[in-house]
């Protein structure tokens, strides 16, 4: 191995490392700070060389050099020091405080402020936060990391999409989710196609290594976002990315092997058996029935007839006890289809360089396969960032990055080749895996697929076995993607700048769907191919100001131009009926349907900035931005976002004891959103003859004829900008030597003028139209503190904790529309309706009495109510996150606890396994006869009494409780609180003591344990209840047959040469 | 100072630009894959509202009415909650909206200002000819709808529901302006048609039209059966001059029962009574196929002999048997012997499915009386798969076939439990359109499914 590493140190120091020979020594020393502790890590680089290296732990550092040069340490929080080197062999220094005392807050177009001279919310989360977190998406990172910023998952599925809200949700048609920036540029995170069935998709965060990021800062008010205008209406999320820095290279290594298993799944019975009700007697009906009910027989009271010839089992028909050969009927428990799903990362990267030139140059790989068979995701990402001094004035920098992502993805949701769907629905009595299980049941076609080539599932088909899903309809997407930057930065005086980014985000999206013959969603067989290309170009030009007007007055200004340019290509084609089984190619299909989509917009903005403190205790701020974008009406298509703030350091003049440090903070702004592309006018659209939403469309061109037909979305030449005006007030206060911190923040802020496309009556020839209307609002608290109760030379606790609480509420819409559609079905629904939380769910309920019982028919049963109305709010009451980390000696320990307090989630899947038999719940209650619902009487109003059998054979399935109303029963019933308490991360880290490596190449090592979602405390019946069927998108709060999330350990290894 | 002074300089100069000036985008913001209306031919739109339309006929509206009818019934999933008449507000909303309202009739109300303006009145007259097919189809489903007001756009954005029998004298004055434009001359000939036919074809399927309005009206006009019977004498009279929208094999362009029964596998079945009165028929084997556990499908992936569930099965306009059935029925109520015709309507059918000559001939020898009962459960057999819309017009008007509501129908659409007598209005109206829908509701007494609409009263 060691060689292996001289061989890759020898072949990077030739690339960038200036080798001196002259008249060298060994110079060795102990750092020390200002108290007199030994300092470790403490950079020293020969001047004008790439050579340097760190001091130990114990401050000691050793380096060859010359006579006559000069050594210069470095450490962040102290000033520079330099010293020539004489005739001595020996150097040590003392490091004085330094100017960068302070922690340096990155603010908007990644301006460096002191956390003092912020008028708005800042929330800094740093490497450490996010490595240890065992997600792939860099989204899931963040969860329960900052107070205002929300993150609900998908699903457990590899590789899903991620749901990211900072200080809730603002608007009603366009994307809620915070603009991610990437060392000053914004990045694509878009999503596509999480909709209520199929696979789920990424969103395009997870592109990100996150190995290679330094730090992230987050933006949450408007005030903090006003330079970036019309783009960054929902907070903003600034990344720093690890860079280079003078010195000798660095080189780390990293490894991370993770094991993950489904965490919480609702209860299956194993009980009773597939049938239902004939003629009044429960009765026993196989999958050769192509029913799908398990309301039959208890299955002890079933034994196996020994038939050969019977499809389905290889123990023959289930036949009553006795008329068997005696071998008994078994409950098979559907759950060991899931296996555990092994991470498996590695990153190398290298940083150094020269006082002129800095390198940061990473490689990242990780495979990923998941708890379902077959599930895989793989990214590949490549990093080189460098930048360069060219004179003492003018520095430039490049960054690219090379990723490729993408995996096999497996059917979930409203979908008949769902896992979760086949999974749940399919009844005890039936084996899904003929004897297998997990993977090798997925790789054996014996154990769904009989000797025809027809499927062998519990009802003849009908749902797809969940090891056929995941054998015959893969669903795989490979993304490939470049990021590149190039800036210029200029000083030509010490209080000006002149920085110029350019920079570019362009990826392919090659996605492809198979569907094989015999499959439940078509049994002709289906391709669908899916191809997107997106482009994103920014470009920048700031001009920077910073200069003392006296010495207590200091004055900073920006000024600037901003441009962004982005389109979108996405080409689909559908191909029907394959004639090769399992050839998933549009060359083996019958028919074909086509699609080609554009997205493309322009925007342009001037922005500038003034910003005041005096005596480093007062601070006033303003900035104002003027954007231009395509998507509005040509005559007028400006829009001015603009903000003002004031900071006042009050321990200035309040300074005692126990209050250290204190600041408050108000903070003004307004900005906005744009509209959505192509809404300003009136389309056609290639016809699609629709209106029945258990098929597909009859898609033109058919019948070899081309058709077009006026599209459903009538435009509006007139259309506005949205406005949000938003203001905060915080304060910051440090008590006890900064050992207790609390930082409070209040928002309230207003989105008028939403632009929405609006239902409006279909008998108008227009189902919708975009109008400017609707107002949204949202208050909320957020709480940040942090403690440290004990801090020894060997030991030390920290408390952080974070708290969030908001209202969300639709104020009004526009006349004549009383809700519109976030997500979700006919039946059940996130929306959005005048007077309600955002995105509120929506569905079917019981009729109740002027006091809000409910009411109960004659036959004793509650009685559904013709009109669907909101019957939850997805939004929580508050949340919180605590994390307490322990360091001693070389160990250190950190937890990290979520609690979630309401907010509530449809759980479809528990209606759906109701009605079908499979729950546990109907195993136990299917045989009460004396059920009385609370409720009164519908025409007495006296209270119910009525005792009711809740499934009597004899009146019919049709009569049963869980059946009768509705397929998933009413959607009321199943509305269930999702208050939680999880231990969402927790590590143990061992950093590889001095001692041991000092004879080693190693300059610092660990190794970390670690494990993710490792205990989930909640009321919520079905899967873990962090879970959204459609993503990323703006609907909230639907479980329909989600994949289940996981709970993972992992170990990491870290090395630093 | 100086630099501050500079500085504010160009902070003034970026606010000057910034409220004075826009900036122009040229077509940044037209979509490059959709065309503007100026582009779009007749030609184009015409397949477009016929390939609607006869969706419209045979799916989701098809469907309840073939299950409410009992010519299927649900097996599994929603269509056995529609089997017990849990049809609510949610299940109306596609057809109405995208079915109808802004489907075809957009499509047609589209075509018609397009024809007038460009002076293509043979065009017009096909688009009239299917307005009223839509109309009808609406009006039957939910009795009061949009009409007058309709499909103006913003210039209305809250449509009145104009009175049933109003709407029945819109549909007769539509067909009445098809046959005008029709009879006429027309150099661009019928534009874009995927139904076959002349002019004067057409003009007797809008007879044939006529005659299924008129006799819609029976409980409600007394010269009902008379009005249908003087437009017989002009309609389709032989299974050649039928017109025929073929769907494709393919399924992209298949036909709905056909999609449902690939999409929607075991779900929606044939309803035992259907399966008992079709015993010792020479259709039954076209019309279903036996499966496991005693009951039959309706359709079958690989089954070629099932007529109506071929991904390119056909979808009448308005078939020749139903107009001999038509004719029965009218010459029955105005005291005339239906008997002959009767038969004519149930041989026109089975020649039409292919059945051989002497199985009709077998079969027709059973018929021996034409009252109401016999032609409209005959109607009832031959009707299966090209209409079911009818089915259920027939039963509502006539109390025939004698069907039995299902005995768990009671729930909160239909609190008595009766067959359903007509649909829910669709939610988007509620919540979109709410005044007119509540003034449609209260002129109407309800709209659930035990209410009745104006020309289907029970009694």
């Amino acid at each position: 191995m060691k060689s292996n590493y001289k061989v890759l140190l020898t072949l990077f120091m030739a690339l960038v490392v200036q080798l001196g020979f002259a008249q060298t020594k060994t110079i060795t020393g102990t750092v020390i700070d200002d108290s007199g502790m030994p300092l470790p890590g403490v950079n020293i680089v020969i001047k004008g060389s790439t050579e340097g290296t760190q001091t130990n732990f114990d401050g000691m550092y050793s380096i060859d050099a010359k006579t006559g040069g000069t050594l210069i340490f470095s450490y962040i929080g102290f000033a520079n020091q330099q010293r020539a080197i004489g005739s001595s062999n020996i150097v040590d220094v003392q490091m004085e405080p330094g100017e960068a005392l302070e922690e340096v807050v990155i603010t908007a177009l990644g301006v460096k402020s002191t956390p003092r001279s912020v008028t708005y919310a800042v929330e800094n989360v740093t490497a450490e936060d996010i490595e240890n977190t065992g997600e792939t998406n860099l989204v899931n990172s963040l969860s329960s990391k900052s107070a205002g910023v929300s993150v609900v998952s998908a699903s457990g599925s590899v590789g899903a999409s991620s749901n990211i809200r900072i200080r809730g949700n603002t608007s009603i048609g366009r994307s809620n989710s915070p603009l991610f920036v990437v060392d000053g540029v914004p990045i694509d995170n878009s999503t596509s196609d999480n909709g209520v069935g199929g696979a789920d998709n990424s969103n395009r965060a997870i592109d990100i290594n996150q190995n290679d990021i330094a730090s992230m800062d987050i933006l949450k008010g408007t005030a903090a976002q006003t330079l970036y205008g019309l783009r960054a209406a929902n907070g903003v999320i600034l990344i720093t990315t690890k860079k280079g820095k003078a010195g000798a290279p660095v080189v780390s290594v990293s490894s991370t092997i993770q094991f993950s298993m489904v965490s919480q799944l609702p209860d299956l019975q194993t009980e009773f058996a597939q049938g239902r009700s004939v003629d009044g007697v429960t009765t026993y009906r196989g999958p050769e029935t192509g029913e799908g009910f398990s309301w039959g027989p208890a299955i002890s009271s079933l034994e196996y007839d020994g038939a050969t010839d019977y499809p389905y089992s290889r123990f023959g028909n289930l036949v009553p006890t006795g008329q068997g050969n005696g071998q008994p009927a078994e409950g098979y428990d559907h759950y060991d289809f899931f296996g555990t799903g092994v991470l498996n990362e590695q990153n190398v990267s290298v940083r150094g360089g020269s006082e002129n030139i800095r390198y940061y140059l990473s490689g990242g790989k990780l495979n990923q396969t998941g708890v379902s068979p077959k599930e895989e995701f793989d990214r590949r990402s490549f990093r080189a960032d460098l930048s360069a001094d060219l004179t003492d004035k003018l520095e430039i920098s490049a960054s690219g990055t090379y990723v490729t992502s993408g995996g096999r993805r497996v059917q979930r949701g409203s979908n008949v080749s769902g896992i979760m769907l086949g999974l749940l629905r399919a009844t005890p009595s039936f084996d899904n895996g003929n004897g297998l299980n997990g993977r090798i049941a997925a790789n054996t076609p014996s154990s769904y697929q009989l000797p025809d080539g027809a499927q062998r599932s519990y009802r003849g088909g009908v749902y797809d076995n969940p090891y056929w899903t995941v054998a015959k309809n893969p669903s795989t997407d490979a993304v490939k993607r470049f990021l590149g930057r190039f800036s210029a930065e200029y000083k030509p005086f010490d209080w000006a700048t002149i920085r110029g980014t350019l920079s570019y985000d362009e990826y392919s999206d090659v996605r492809k769907a198979g569907v094989d013959i015999n499959s439940a969603g078509n049994p002709q067989g289906q391709v669908f191919d899916n191809s997107i290309f997106s482009e994103d170009i920014n470009s920048q030009l700031l001009f920077l100001f910073d200069k003392n007007i006296t010495e207590k007055l200091t004055f900073n200004a920006l000024a600037g131009y901003d441009g962004f340019r982005t389109s979108t290509l996405n080409r689909t084609v559908l191909g029907n009926a394959l004639t090769i089984p399992g050839f998933f190619h549009v060359s083996n299909t019958a028919s074909q349907a086509t699609s080609e989509n554009v997205d493309r917009k322009q925007l342009d903005g001037l922005l500038s900035e003034i910003r005041l403190g005096y005596n480093e205790t007062f601070f006033l701020n303003g900035a104002f931005r003027n954007d231009w974008s395509s998507t509005l009406p040509e005559d007028n298509n400006a829009f001015q976002s603009y903000s003002v703030g004031g900071a006042m350091v009050i321990t200035e003049f309040l300074k005692n004891d126990i209050l250290n440090y204190g600041k408050l903070r108000a903070s003004y702004g307004k900005t906005g959103n744009d509209a959505p592309t192509f809404a300003t006018l009136t389309y056609y659209n290639a016809a699609a003859s629709g209106g029945d939403g258990f098929i597909d469309e009859n898609q033109f061109p058919i019948f070899s004829t081309v058709a077009f037909e006026r599209s459903a979305q009538l435009g509006n030449a007139g259309i506005r900008p949205e406005i949000t005006k938003e203001y905060e007030f915080g304060g910051e206060f440090r008590f006890f030597d900064s050992k207790l911190r609390i930082d409070a923040t209040y928002y309230n802020k207003e989105t008028t003028d939403q632009i929405i496309s609006v239902d409006q009556p279909a008998v108008t020839g227009y189902t919708s139209r975009v109008v400017n209307a609707g107002v949204i609002t949202n208050k909320g608290w957020e709480i940040v503190g942090s403690l440290q109760p004990i801090r020894t030379d060997n030991f030390s606790w920290n408390i952080d904790v974070n708290w969030t609480a908001y209202e969300n509420v639709v104020e009004e819409l526009a006349e004549n529309v009383e809700s519109i559609t976030l997500a979700g079905f006919t039946s059940t629904s996130s929306r959005v309706i005048a007077g309600q939380p955002y995105g509120a769910l929506f569905g079917s309920r019981f009729q109740r009495s002027e006091n809000g019982d409910v009411l109960i028919d004659e036959d004793g049963f509650p009685l559904p109510d013709p009109e669907d109305g909101v019957i939850g709010n997805p939004i929580p009451n508050w949340t919180m996150g605590i994390r307490n980390s322990f360091s001693y000696k070389d160990f250190s320990l950190s937890a990290l606890l979520d609690v979630r307090q309401g907010g509530d989630v449809w759980c479809g899947t528990c209606g759906i396994i109701d009605y079908f038999g499979t729950s546990q719940k109907t195993a136990d209650q299917r045989g009460i006869t004396d059920f009385v619902f609370p409720g009164v009487n519908a025409t007495t109003g006296e209270p119910n009494t009525k005792q009711v059998a809740l499934a009597n054979p004899a009146n019919g399935i049709n009569s049963y409780y869980w059946v009768k109303d509705a397929f998933g029963g009413i959607s009321e019933d199943n509305i269930y609180d999702s208050s939680w308490i999880r231990l969402r991360e927790v590590s143990l880290a061992y950093s590889l003591p001095t001692k041991l490596l000092d004879n080693t190449f190693l300059s610092s090592g660990s190794i970390t344990a670690s494990a993710r979602n490792l205990f989930l405390i909640t009321d919520y019946p079905g899967i873990d209840p962090e879970t959204n069927l459609t993503g990323a998108s703006n609907g909230v709060g639907l479980d329909y047959f989600n994949q289940p999330n996981t709970k993972s350990y992992a170990l990491t290894v870290k090395l630093n040469f | 100072m100086k630099y501050i002074e500079s500085i504010k300089y160009v902070l003034i100069l970026i606010l000057a630009v910034s409220l004075s000036t826009s900036c122009t985008y040229d077509d940044v913001n037209q979509d490059p894959t959709r065309p503007g209306g100026d582009a779009v031919p007749l030609v184009a739109i015409v397949p477009a509202m016929q390939t609607q339309t006869h969706r419209n006929i045979e799916a989701v509206l098809g469907r309840y009415s073939g299950i409410i009818t009992q010519q299927w019934q649900g097996f599994d999933a929603q269509q056995l909650q529609y089997t017990s008449y849990v049809i609510g507000e949610n299940d109306t909303d596609n057809p109405w909206n995208f079915g109808l309202y802004t489907g075809s009739m957009r499509d047609a109300a589209d075509i018609i200002e397009r024809a007038t303006n460009t002076d293509a009145p043979y065009t017009r007259g096909i688009a009239e000819i299917y307005m009223a097919i839509n109309l009808g189809i609406a009006t039957n489903m939910w009795g009061n709808v949009p009409y007058s007001e309709a499909f103006l756009g913003e210039e209305n954005l809250t449509p009145k529901y104009d009175d049933q029998e109003e709407l029945y004298g819109v549909i007769q004055q539509l067909l009445n302006m098809a046959i005008t434009d029709l009879s006429g001359e027309d150099p661009a000939e019928i534009q874009g048609s995927l139904v076959d036919g002349s002019p004067a074809d057409w003009i007797k399927s809008a007879h044939a039209l006529k005659a299924r309005f008129y006799l819609q009206q029976t409980s409600v006009s007394a010269n009902a059966a008379q009005l249908a019977l003087d437009e017989i004498a002009l309609a389709v009279s032989s299974n050649i001059e039928q017109q025929d929208f073929f769907f494709e094999n393919t399924q992209n362009g298949g036909h709905p029962l056909a999609l449902f029964g690939l999409q929607r596998p075991n779900t929606m079945i044939i309803g035992d009574y259907f399966v008992d009165i079709m015993n010792d028929d020479p259709r039954k084997d076209l019309y279903m196929a036996p499966i496991d556990g005693g009951n039959f499908a309706y359709f079958e992936n690989d089954n070629a002999n099932l007529f109506w569930s071929q991904l390119d099965s056909p979808s009448p306009v308005i078939s020749y048997a139903e107009v001999k059935f038509i004719e029965a029925e009218a010459l029955q109520r105005t005291g005339g012997n239906a008997l002959q015709t009767l038969k004519e309507a149930v041989r026109a059918n089975m020649e039409y499915l292919g059945i051989a000559n002497p199985a009709i001939e077998k079969y027709l020898i059973t018929i021996i009386t034409a009252n109401i009962e016999t032609i409209i459960t005959e109607k009832y057999k031959a009707m299966y798969g090209q209409s079911s819309l009818q089915t259920w017009n027939d039963y509502r008007r006539t109390g025939f076939p004698t069907i039995i509501a299902d005995p768990n129908g009671s729930n909160g659409n239909d609190p008595s439990g009766i067959i359903p007598r007509r649909l829910l209005y669709p939610i988007t109206e509620r919540l979109s359109n709410p005044n007119a829908y509540q003034n449609a509701i209260d002129a109407q007494g309800g709209h659930l499914l035990d209410d009745e609409i104006w020309v289907f009263p029970s009694k």
